[in-house]
């Protein structure tokens, strides 16, 4: 067979791909511009007045307010257990603590100490505060997660940017360590110089051949040291920490699980950097620390001085997904909050059971609870103190209602969107996941860029959709060429609804005539007519053709 | 032979884009490369980071030596395959010579061959070259404090695929004979999807491998409508 013959059969299938993927974006823009619109519409227009009528806030007296303002105030413990309510910041924010650029706590921010009862203690700056209550380990606000920093990796028309590591000597750039994605490893540079080594999993090395991949680094965060600006590295990739000194060519793995992975959603640390970056150290003292979740539930303390790490593994009634611990002279101690506000577990899955749980929710006080737990080095734990307060009604506000405008908006535009999305169900329980680890993080990835578009309501794309398979049965039925490929256009439209019938539309929208012998409608991609079989009609011979023939 | 005489031929009638094109993309990629040496003594001083502070981690990502000269390179190969393609395919409709290029003691495919094939080779030795030549002259020691790295030179490969992928997309305009208005438009919109997900790629194998897809699908819709239709 010819070339020409053979590619039929893979141009034919392209084509389709080619123009189904084109309209498939085009409708999905269209889509996308259309709730944005709404979401628009109904935040400048439709929701400010319903938002005063329903807040309950408003009912309350002026002390009330004050009074649910104090409750709602950060709650610290002391190591024995006694609760505090304190205030940190200029008065009216709702922030409980400042911090400057580097972290630290502002010694000037007014501070206000109340105690459990909302009678107040103290009020000064915060260096002058006499409670030396827990502190605990600070979420580390500059660390750089590397797929939210997928925009500087990006082949885009400028580049992608390379992530160097600078080290200085003598007030000047002496080396520079880059990192190497495909290989995962650094690469050191002397400036002006050649290569001078690299860096991987089991420290530095001379040759490329002898250094051994970090894994995927998952995030990070650099500092300079105090003493000779040279730049440390902390590391987390899916089953380790690694803590790089570039300057002083340090290299430290402090941590490696090979049966879990560790969540980048959740760590924090406490005096790890440098004394400078302590941040109460009165009579409680802190041990440098890095908190951790992995994904088998268990937290972890990473711990200096001596370095050691300790796991625990929190208790299944325990409510919040963080739990913070410390670790310091007095022991460790582990706080756990709670809130009846938080959606059960039981009601996950199932948007009718969340929209009624919302509902009652609407007219209950809000009750919410701190626990101080006291853990051993065997990991038994002992509850030290259970403090739970109550405060009206705030507004509550189902996150996924389609009652709203926007919420209406996007039922209907996302009905036409193909049914096929839903086929891979797990697809979607997958774009649920807050982390994902390996090729399943560009699963992941498609399927939350995707979430905006997915056909919600299964009715009604299903009548849609049946709607667009009637249409092409009534319009291919006197162009069909064959009941494969009738079959083949029914099936297609069936899972891609509005992008399936435009594909067909784009390609198969040839035109009918009426069959000379049985006067039915008739395609002219095939020489018989579909129905009696017979073939086009010949036109008559002309005066010239019969000069020829003669 | 005859080969050779159709890749003579193409090369005579797109030779002065060509030229063009190399001598744009070579005198700008010199120029910026200067200044890019000037500038780069004094990038990076102490001063950026001081003892005992954090660093903004959006602070270490740095941009290549090669960074504008990357960007021309992308513009000049889009601009390239445009100009190929309406070269190749549009203008022998304007010019009605299609049936003296066809009909011809060779085959459809080899005067297609030639073709691609010519233009695979204008895109090397034009844009190809010369990114060759800046990143060879920038790795040099001494050149800059860093030499830019490996990835960014197969970023620019990845960018004259992108070039090679547009000239497909605008023959396949050139050659189908659908309206504007359904689906002759749909080469280059094909086109825009495939750069638009390649340049999302952070993944060098990733990119290079929507790339290859997306020139496959083109490809064969080229060879199919142009080894098919009437002229």
């Amino acid at each position: 067979m010819s070339l020409k013959n053979n590619l039929k059969y893979i141009a034919t299938p392209s084509r389709i791909i080619i123009t189904g993927l084109i309209l498939l974006a085009v409708i999905h823009i269209i889509q996308l511009f259309a709730f944005q619109i709404s979401m628009e519409i109904e935040r400048n227009w439709l929701s400010k007045s319903k938002q005063k009528r329903q807040s309950p806030i408003n009912n309350l007296t002026k002390e009330e307010k004050e009074l649910e303002g104090i409750r709602n105030l950060a709650k610290k413990f002391m190591p024995d257990g006694t609760v505090l309510l304190v205030k940190v910041g200029n008065p009216g924010r709702r922030m409980y603590f400042h911090y400057d650029n580097n972290n630290k706590i502002d010694d000037n921010a007014t501070t206000t100490i109340y105690d459990k009862d909302c009678k107040l203690l103290w009020e000064g700056k915060y260096k002058d505060k006499p409670y030396s209550y827990l502190q605990w380990p600070q979420s580390i606000h500059d660390m750089g997660r590397m797929d939210r920093l997928d925009g500087y990796r990006m082949i885009a028309p400028e580049l992608s940017r390379s992530l160097e590591i600078p080290v200085f000597k003598n007030g000047k750039m002496a080396e520079m360590w880059r990192y190497n994605w495909e290989r995962q490893y650094f690469e050191g540079y002397a400036v002006g110089g050649g290569k001078i080594g690299f860096v991987g999993a089991e420290g530095f090395s001379e040759s490329a051949s002898q250094t051994v991949k970090l894994g995927d680094v998952k995030c990070f965060t650099a500092w300079s040291r105090q003493d000779n600006a040279s730049t440390e590295i902390l590391i987390m990739t899916e089953n380790r920490f690694y803590e790089f000194d570039f300057g002083n060519k340090q290299f430290d793995m402090l941590y490696e699980t090979s049966d879990s992975h560790i969540n980048p959603d959740m760590i924090a640390w406490t005096n790890w950097r440098s004394p400078k970056y302590a941040h109460d150290l009165e009579t409680v003292e802190y041990r440098p620390t890095i908190q951790f979740q992995t994904s088998d539930r268990k937290q972890h303390l990473l711990l200096k001085d001596p370095q050691e790490v300790f796991s625990f593994e929190v208790p299944q009634d325990w409510q919040a997904p963080y739990v913070q611990m410390t670790s310091t002279n007095k022991g460790i101690f582990a706080l756990n909050i709670g809130s009846s506000r938080w959606l059960p577990k039981k009601h996950m899955g199932s948007n009718e059971k969340i929209k009624q749980w919302y509902e009652d929710q609407k007219t209950k006080p809000v009750r919410s609870w701190n626990n101080l737990y006291k853990i051993d080095p065997s990991g038994s734990v002992e509850l030290i103190n259970h403090f739970e307060w109550t405060t009206s009604n705030t507004r509550i506000h189902y996150p996924f209602s389609d009652e709203s405008f926007s919420g209406k908006v996007h039922k209907y535009a996302n009905s036409v969107s193909p049914l096929a999305y839903r086929l891979p169900a797990k697809l979607w329980q997958m774009s649920q996941q807050q982390t994902a680890q390996g090729r399943r993080r560009y699963i992941v990835k498609l399927a939350r860029s995707l979430n905006m578009v997915f056909p919600g309501n299964i009715t009604i794309c299903m009548m849609i959709s049946a709607v667009m398979v009637l249409f092409v049965v009534l319009h291919s039925w006197s162009r069909r060429t064959s009941w494969a490929r009738f079959i083949g256009w029914i099936v297609f439209t069936a899972a891609f609804n509005l992008a399936g019938l435009l594909t067909y539309l784009a390609l198969k929208h040839t035109t009918v005539i009426k069959c000379g012998d049985c006067g039915k409608r008739r395609g002219l991609e095939i020489e018989n007519c579909i129905r009696c079989d017979s073939p086009l009609p010949i036109p008559q011979p002309r005066q010239t053709d019969l000069i020829l023939h003669s | 032979m005859k080969m050779l005489a159709l890749i003579r031929k193409e090369m005579r009638e797109i030779l002065p884009w060509v030229l063009l094109a190399a001598i744009v993309f070579a005198s700008v990629g010199a120029f910026v490369t200067k200044m890019e040496m000037e500038h780069s003594r004094y990038s990076w001083n102490s001063n950026q980071i001081k003892a005992g502070e954090t660093i903004n981690v959006y602070h270490l990502f740095h941009y290549s030596v090669l960074t504008i000269n990357g960007a021309w390179l992308f513009g000049t190969s889009l601009a390239m395959g445009i100009v190929l393609g309406i070269r190749q395919f549009w203008i022998p409709f304007f010019t009605k010579t299609w049936q003296f290029e066809l009909h011809r003691s060779v085959s459809r495919s080899t005067i297609l061959l030639a073709k691609m094939l010519t233009a695979i080779i204008c895109f090397a030795m034009s844009v190809g070259l010369i990114w060759v030549a800046l990143y060879l002259y920038a790795s040099r020691e001494g050149v800059f404090p860093i030499p830019p790295s490996f990835r960014n030179f197969m970023e620019g490969w990845i960018f004259i695929g992108m070039g090679l992928l547009v000239y497909l997309s605008i023959s396949l305009t050139a050659l189908t004979r659908a309206r504007w208005y359904t689906t002759k438009i749909f080469g280059p919109l094909f086109a825009t999807l495939v750069i638009f997900r390649t340049i999302t790629q952070v993944n060098l194998y990733w990119a290079f491998g929507v790339l290859a897809v997306g020139m496959a699908l083109l490809l064969c819709q080229v060879a199919y409508t142009f080894l098919n239709r009437e002229f």
